[in-house]
């Protein structure tokens, strides 16, 4: 397994795959392409991001992700829906404020949701070797 | 180039570079230089005051904080930083942009 990202835009849209050379089972590291080529160049078409966890199970941000989440809704001056997919879940992440770090985690199986850059997001990630 | 580039009047010397400036959908650079040899905490200090303040190309923005924002390029081998200039950018730069890792961090 290999994590990887999409960039979302409206109705589930896939706008930008991010699969990095040096993405690890654990992480995508911080990408100066990503940001340009990615967020900035589609900040006015993106809706959100979603990236893979390893493994099954309902997937939680790590304070990396958290983290990140804010810095980019910083950048972009606007708040993003931000997906985590595992194995078999789905968790959508919001901001909902006061603190700049108070994001809220709501998850689905996916089952009745169409996500255009599913199955796609869960070939590269879990069919990748680590 | 940003939009706020033909006010830059000051000029630059060698051992100075712009600090380009990303924030709340705005991409500016500063109207002063920097020095090249800034570090990664003073540049980021230099661009939150600047923010505060706004700057052409910025409005301001009392509240700024740049914890989740990174400099371009990173610090590395000896003489890899600022960006170099380039045909359409005659001078060297830094770029302050959000940090983009997911997962269990670098």
């Amino acid at each position: 397994m290999m994590e990887a990202g999409v960039l979302v835009g409206e109705e589930g849209k896939p706008l930008y795959w991010h699969s990095p050379p040096n993405r690890t089972s654990v992480s995508l590291p911080d990408s100066r392409d990503l940001w340009w080529d990615g967020f900035w160049k589609f900040r006015d078409e993106i809706s959100g991001f979603a990236h893979s966890h390893p493994g099954s199970g309902d997937p939680y941000p790590s304070n990396e992700d958290i983290t990140t989440f804010s810095g980019v809704e910083l950048g972009l001056g606007r708040r993003l829906e931000w997906w985590i997919i595992s194995r078999d879940s789905i968790a959508l992440v919001t901001w909902v404020g006061p603190g700049q770090y108070d994001y809220q985690v709501e998850h689905n199986s996916g089952e009745g949701f169409i996500f255009p850059w599913l199955d796609k997001l869960r070939e590269i990630s879990y069919n990748s070797q680590s | 180039m940003p939009e706020n580039n033909e006010a830059l009047v000051r000029a630059i010397r060698d051992d100075e570079a712009r600090l380009n400036i990303t924030w709340k959908g705005n991409n500016a650079d500063l109207p002063d230089p920097v020095s090249a040899d800034a570090t990664d905490e003073q540049l980021k200090t230099w661009a939150q005051e600047a923010i505060r303040y706004g700057f052409p190309g910025m409005p301001a923005d009392p509240q700024a904080n740049l914890l989740d924002m990174v400099i371009d390029p990173p610090v590395g081998a000896p003489g890899t930083r600022p960006f170099p200039p380039t045909d359409i950018r005659p001078y060297r730069l830094f770029q302050l942009r959000p940090k983009t890792p997911f997962g269990l961090g670098e």
